[in-house]
């Protein structure tokens, strides 16, 4: 088999995380790279869980939240927006390959949007190939 | 003596007898010529003591939590009154417990490029606009100020402060024209390049001492996400991505806060360009968000607020739209 | 318990509703007795579909090979005779069109689905059933239909591949139409670059469709297709809307259309004659608005056609005897169609969303009055065993992995997803099943949770959005906190979507297992919060919404306190002259003011304004200014608005020459015959209105202007009317009384804001107005000038939202939650708005947000508790620093700064606030912030296990 990424996708609840389900539900296709975190809200993903989740091993982070204006809690998505642009901006400049780290609005209504974004995500951190930069090897650690 | 040491030490004579503020918090000589530090003056017979120090010092707005309780009197180039600013936007310091002694700053010395001039530093003398005549025990050398100021003087915006309570009388440097060259040099280069930077300059000489964070004037968690373990975002060992992760997550916490003291690379003991980092995030909160840290008490900080008209064409789907794929 | 009966499937609110009783495929046959004991006989028509047994998978309506045109999507795609009407339908199940359907035809031709439903749904011997219902109250919402414009041959619909209607374009613009999304000609495929919109297709033609009515929601919808199309379409595209008045009248509408202008969107005011066909073109053919004859090609032209009583509404009516009006419509006299059958929606005449919305609340509350006595007589409630105590175990954890039929099993191999789950640390149980959501699999996992002492469950199947609630509630069966479950979507984000990669599909699976264990094994129970309601409610301002409102609430039984500012009741209904629902305004005014004063539930209270707040919905307290504390648990906020005073660019002689009156004074002198007689009258529509201090349409002008022309007709027959306007926006059945005034000689001149008329009062009062049609001014020499002032908001309005922290728009009128889906809420919880404080609007309307706001209310108050999110965020006060982040950042206002002993000023966060969002917790740097069962750890721990990291 060759080699497919492992991407981190934290979904608010309410938009994109529904939106994935609708590309289920018209049986669209994307690549079987995701993993998806189900968050009530984009503003509940802080830096620090996108680079934990890098951390652990994941070759790309994909955060996805509410349009503007159509947040469920009101402007949640909007602040996650400013902190998103500052961590991607850093990010890319201690060269962290800046393809890896993805942000997204996608809707309830999206799920043509979703299976597109996981394709097009997929495809550009399988160009890049593994995260090797940013992991660190874990081992699996047995009950003691 | 530098007539700007004498005009603070004048005012803080008169803060003191007028009871505006119980203590003086400022500067004095240090133990080297070129080692200056923080000091706090509580009567008027100390205030001798206090200088405006030619060499640069770690930010005295770092100990005002040591001196809670008290009316501070506060000597405050442009970075130190915004670091209270910031401070008090978050609720650390009351604007009126504070009285901002504001200083036209005309930029500090870096002591590692006053060392790099001789074996053994005995005296300077700092005419604080353009020479600087070094004593050293090799003999002496007059320096042009510019080529000895530290990089973050080199890149203020605001020498003067804009929040003071008095503002002393005095010629500050004039604010940079070009306070992110270093930042464009870094950006210019490519992604392999940057990160093999970040790699040799930040994480692998990082001994993880964390002297960057207590040294910030801004740095006040009780529990700093690197020391926490509930989760342990930082793994205790000196593991490179370790490393980085804390890096990069402290300078996103001084996102839109950071004011650019220095303080972090003055008390670095590897010499790590830490404020590259904080200093990137500076410029791009003033591009994308048109924000500067610590200039109005009153304002909210850059990320208890957005604007509808952010930028969003950093993200996947605005991208994937204007390619017309969605 | 109210009963629906919908014969097309509803929202998924009320599918969830366990007092509601959703009938589809139902009709009504008869109806007998009297309001409060109706009988009704109902007819349910087979579905040939087990609803308890359908899993909406979907393949029987891939195997059926009967295609018929989808109706949903206008006949643009095929469905098949087995079907789902759209993916959001209510319920969730498939249903046989027996009008295709082969087996049902011709028994033993086909029966594929039959053959491939995994759950064995299919039944093709269910028969129609017939029952009756006792119901107390009948509420009418039978919608509406389109006018067809195929008779109309000058527009060519049905004839030219490339004209065709509104509703058909609509399902092209939606995501899940027949080309998702993408706009292209259905006939040729290709995308048109040059679209028309023609509006007033079968509205507002006598002559030719025979609708005299405006549909009014057509301008909107044809600016808010121009607009997306323009999104929609890559490069070049223009719009063009071709109209005779453009009526945008609702609320945020007047913005909507000027940022259509911003975005290029073109407005030709022109009747467009005939669409005639020019190769892959059409042209349109019109005279524009200097009365030139244009030929102008398009490559689409969307006929905006307009709203008309649904065909069924016939039969519905006779068998309901509810009457219809002179249209088809439902009759609807303020929501009521005869004692015990009220109305609201477009079935009761043309209305748009906001308005539907706000009827079908407001016929509701008719209902409770009616049914006060019976509340809770009959509403049902779930009972469940006392909570197992598992706090101090050690984790257990069950794994449920589901077939879901074939719709997993196909891709994914489930057993070795189960056999993985039972090697993860602390799994305890592991299993599979083929449907995870039939009730005997329910029963079973109760009985393993009691039998193997579960106290964590995870269950792998489809998606939690749709299915947490149902094994939550297993949960609450077997005795344990609902919120120690957690749910691997392995179906919906996963077998469906990689149908063709089983391995991968199921090596996804096993880690989506993973993280769903590591996840809930860090979970703790958390009791369902909830919040003590205070049944009584403060209804501010006793204008005609306020004091409707608070009768309505006082006839349920329910406190009510009103309160006034100034010292009298009534409002801004005072000073109008209209009849409203059949009788004179000002004498409705003072029938309820008569009741309010003596109504034993009504607490009213004048001359005092609202000084201090506190609490939240359920509990407030409100300090009034005379220090008077009310308790109550929740407020309907009524305060009205204020008429506009002519000034500045706008004054058009006002004040100065006493022969200039504001509508509201003719008004006044017409009550009391003080007028004397004129010869000339002109009228000066917009004025307050529309303009850059007031960007918005105060609704209510150009009707009013209309019903003071028939009235003074009636009184002066001799007079000459001019109206100088700039839309006509009589919209719904208002047109008539625009018509009406035409037809007593009325002339209307139009003007623009940039060519005000000029007043000349210098002498005898003198109006100078530029006529488009002859190209010359004009100059009037009226003996009365009317100035059609608009509605401000009152600046209370700003100083209330603060105290109840409510949002205001722009223009300083209170903020509704959802401008379409919420029209009387707000965004904060247990607070409501009603009459002229939300918007300008007639006297009709302001009742019936009064009654919609009442019924909203009446959904707390009928609660001895309210269920308040229980995942909601906590401070750890050895980690705060009280930097205040969290508080600036909250948009509910659940952080607040506080002392706490032993660790001085800190955040404390109000969990009746509190939505659960996370936002703080992301944003707090110290760490001091965790949402329960969402904090950093359970979602790190879901992370790090994709990874094969285990936690534990």
């Amino acid at each position: 088999m060759s080699w497919e990424p492992k991407i981190i996708a934290f979904l608010c609840n309410w938009c994109s995380y529904a939106g994935a389900d609708l590309a289920g539900v018209s049986r669209l296709r994307y690549p079987p790279s995701i993993r998806v975190v189900r968050v009530p809200c984009s503003s509940r993903v802080s830096p620090a869980m996108i680079l934990d989740a890098l951390k652990s091993g994941a070759d790309g982070v994909l955060v996805s939240g509410c349009h503007p204006g159509d947040c469920h809690y009101l402007t949640g998505n909007l602040y996650a927006r400013r902190r998103f642009y500052l961590l991607k901006k850093l990010l890319e400049f201690v060269g962290l390959d800046p393809e890896r780290v993805q942000f997204a609005w996608v809707s309830a209504s999206e799920g043509d949007v979703f299976a597109k974004v996981v394709t097009d995500v997929t495809d550009r951190i399988k160009a890049l190939g593994p995260n090797t930069k940013f992991r660190k090897v874990l081992r699996v650690e047995g009950k003691s | 003596m530098s007539t700007l040491t004498e005009k603070i030490r004048e005012a803080a004579q008169k803060v003191l007898a007028e009871g505006l503020a119980e203590v003086v918090l400022g500067y004095t000589h240090g133990s080297l010529p070129y080692r200056n530090r923080v000091t706090v003056v509580n009567t008027p017979e100390e205030i001798s003591r206090l200088i405006w120090p030619s060499i640069g010092v770690l930010n005295p707005a770092n100990v005002l939590h040591k001196l809670k309780g008290k009316k501070v009197a506060l000597i405050s180039p442009g970075c130190v009154s915004r670091a209270v600013v910031v401070l008090c936007q978050e609720g650390q310091v009351k604007r009126g417990e504070v009285y901002l002694l504001g200083v036209p700053c005309p930029g500090m010395l870096d002591p590692s490029k006053v060392r790099a001039l001789g074996k053994k530093i005995l005296r300077l003398e700092d005419d604080f606009k353009e020479k600087v005549l070094v004593v050293t025990s090799e003999g002496e050398k007059i320096v042009g100020r510019e080529e000895l100021l530290r990089q973050n003087c080199l890149e203020c915006r605001h020498p003067t402060p804009l929040v003071y309570d008095q503002l002393l009388e005095g010629e500050a440097r004039k604010p940079s024209p070009s306070p992110y060259q270093k930042v464009e040099e870094i950006e210019a280069r490519e992604v392999s390049a940057r990160w093999q930077w970040f790699q040799e300059a930040v994480v692998s000489r990082c001994i993880r001492c964390y002297a960057c964070r207590n040294a910030c004037p801004l740095c006040y968690c009780p529990t700093c996400f690197a020391d926490d373990s509930r989760p342990q975002w930082v793994g205790k060992t000196r593991d490179p991505v370790d490393t980085a992760l804390y890096h990069l997550v402290r300078a996103y916490h001084l996102a839109g806060r950071c004011v650019d003291c220095g303080s972090c690379e003055a008390a670095c003991p590897m010499d790590i360009p830490l404020r590259l980092l904080t200093k990137k995030l500076e410029k791009e909160a003033l591009s994308a968000f048109s924000f500067e840290s610590g200039l109005d008490p009153e304002a909210p900080l850059l990320l208890t607020t957005f604007r509808e008209e952010d930028p969003e064409d950093f993200m996947i789907t605005q991208e994937l739209k204007a390619l017309g794929k969605i | 318990m109210p009963v629906i009966i919908v014969k097309g499937p509803k929202g998924s609110e009320v599918g969830r509703e366990l007092n509601v009783n959703l009938l589809t495929l139902s009709e009504i046959l008869e109806i007998s007795g009297e309001p409060g004991d109706f009988r009704i006989r109902i007819r349910k028509h087979p579905r040939y579909v087990d609803e308890d047994k359908c899993i909406a998978c979907g393949q029987c309506a891939a195997k059926c090979p009967k295609q018929v045109p989808n109706e949903f999507d206008r006949g643009l795609s095929k469905r098949k005779a087995i079907y789902l009407l759209y993916p959001q339908a209510v319920p969730l199940k498939y249903a046989i069109d027996p009008r295709h359907c082969i087996w049902l035809k011709k028994p033993g031709r086909c029966g594929f689905c039959a053959k491939v439903c995994p759950a064995g749904a299919i039944n093709f011997e269910q028969k129609p059933e017939e029952f009756e219902l006792k119901v107390g109250a009948v509420v009418l919402a039978p919608g509406f239909d389109t006018f067809d414009p195929s008779g109309l041959d000058n527009f060519g619909y049905r004839r030219l591949p490339y004209v065709m209607t509104a509703h058909e374009f609509e399902r092209l613009l939606s995501a899940s139409g027949p080309t998702k999304g993408e706009l292209i000609r259905p006939s040729d495929g290709r995308v048109p670059r040059k679209v028309a919109w023609i509006q007033c297709v079968g509205s507002r033609d006598i002559n030719r469709a025979k609708v005299p009515y405006c549909s009014s929601v057509c301008c909107m919808y044809a600016l808010k297709q121009a607009v997306i199309a323009k999104e929609h379409v890559k490069g070049d595209f223009s719009a063009s809307i071709f109209y005779m008045d453009m009526r945008t009248m609702g609320k945020g509408f007047e913005a909507y259309l000027e940022r259509a202008k911003r975005l290029g969107v073109k407005l030709v005011r022109a009747r467009v004659h005939t669409v005639l066909p020019n190769e892959d073109k059409l042209i349109l053919h019109y005279v524009d608005e200097d009365g030139s004859l244009r030929d102008e090609p398009f490559d689409l032209v969307v006929l905006s056609v307009g709203l008309r009583p649904h065909p069924s509404l016939e039969t519905l009516s006779s068998r309901v005897r509810a009457e219809r009006d002179d249209f088809g419509f439902l009759k609807s006299s303020l929501l009521e169609n005869r004692p015990g059958v009220f109305v609201c929606g477009a079935g009761a005449g043309p209305k748009d969303i906001p308005e539907t919305v706000t009827e079908a609340s407001a016929a509701a509350a008719k209902a409770e009055i009616l049914l006060a006595e019976a509340r809770n007589t009959e509403t049902k409630e779930k009972t469940y065993p006392p909570e197992r105590f598992v706090f101090p175990e050690e984790p257990r954890i069950g794994v449920f992995v589901c077939h879901c039929g074939i719709n997993i099993a196909s891709v994914v191999d489930v057993e070795e997803v189960t056999e993985f789950a039972r090697t993860l640390p602390d799994v305890v149980y592991a299993g599979h099943n083929l449907f995870t959501c039939a009730q005997d699999t329910i029963n079973r996992i109760v009985r393993i949770i009691e039998e193997k002492r579960l106290n964590r469950v995870v269950v792998a199947a489809c998606t939690p959005r749709t299915h947490e609630p149902l094994f939550q509630e297993t949960l609450r069966t077997a005795g344990i906190n609902p919120f120690l479950f957690e749910m691997a979507n392995i179906r919906d984000q996963d077998s469906w979507v990689h149908p063709d990669d089983p391995a991968r599909a199921t090596e996804k699976a096993k880690e989506l297992v993973c993280m769903a264990v590591n996840r809930v094994r860090l979970k703790r129970p958390v009791p369902q919060a909830s919040i003590k309601v205070k049944r009584a409610v403060l209804v501010i301002g006793a204008g005609l919404s306020g004091m409707q409102a608070a009768l309505a609430l006082a006839d349920q039984g329910f406190d009510v306190a009103l309160i006034e500012r100034t010292g009298e009741l009534g409002g801004f209904a005072r000073r109008l002259n209209r009849e409203v629902g059949g009788k004179h305004i000002r004498t409705l005014v003072k029938e309820l003011a008569q009741k309010v004063s003596s109504h034993p539930k009504i607490d009213l209270r004048l001359n005092v304004s609202v000084k201090e707040v506190e609490g939240v919905v359920g509990d407030f307290k409100t300090t009034l200014s005379d220090g008077n504390v009310i308790e109550h648990g929740v407020v309907i906020i009524a305060t009205g608005a204020k008429p506009y005073v002519p000034q500045g660019r706008f004054a058009f002689g006002y004040g100065t020459h006493p022969a200039v009156k504001t509508s509201l004074e003719l008004d006044e002198l017409l009550v009391r015959q003080a007028l004397p007689e004129p010869k000339q009258v002109v009228f000066i529509q917009c004025v307050g209105s529309r303009n850059e201090e007031h960007p918005y349409c105060s609704r209510v002008c150009c009707s009013h202007t209309m019903e003071q022309i028939i009235e003074l007709k009636k009184h002066f027959p001799e007079l000459e009317v001019f109206v100088l306007y700039r839309d006509i926006r009589t919209f719904g059945t208002k047109e008539l009384l625009y018509q009406k005034a035409r037809e007593l000689g009325a002339v209307f001149i139009r003007y623009d804001l940039e060519d005000l008329p000029e007043v000349d009062t210098e002498g005898g009062l003198k109006v100078k107005v530029k006529d488009h049609v002859l190209k010359e001014d004009i100059i009037l020499e009226p003996d009365l000038l009317v100035l059609a002032t608009g509605i401000v908001p009152d600046d209370s309005s700003r100083e209330l939202a603060k105290f109840y922290k409510c949002a205001l728009t722009a223009e300083g009128f209170m903020l509704e939650a959802h401008l379409k889906l919420r029209p009387v809420d707000f965004a904060t919880d247990g607070i409501f708005m009603a009459g002229l404080c939300h918007y300008p609007k007639f006297a009709e309307e302001s009742i019936t947000q009064a009654l919609a706001a009442a019924a909203r209310a009446a959904t707390i108050l009928a609660r001895e508790e309210l269920p308040a999110e229980s995942l909601v965020a906590e401070v750890d006060p050895r980690k705060c620093t009280a930097c205040g982040q969290c508080v600036a950042l909250c948009p509910y206002q659940a952080p607040r700064l506080e002392e706490v002993k032993p660790f001085g000023l800190v955040s404390v966060i109000s969990p009746s606030l509190c939505k659960g969002c996370g936002n703080c917790a992301a944003a707090c740097r110290c760490g001091a912030i965790q949402v329960k069962n969402l904090g950093e750890e359970p979602i790190i721990a879901a992370v790090e296990a994709a990874f094969g990291r285990v936690w534990y």
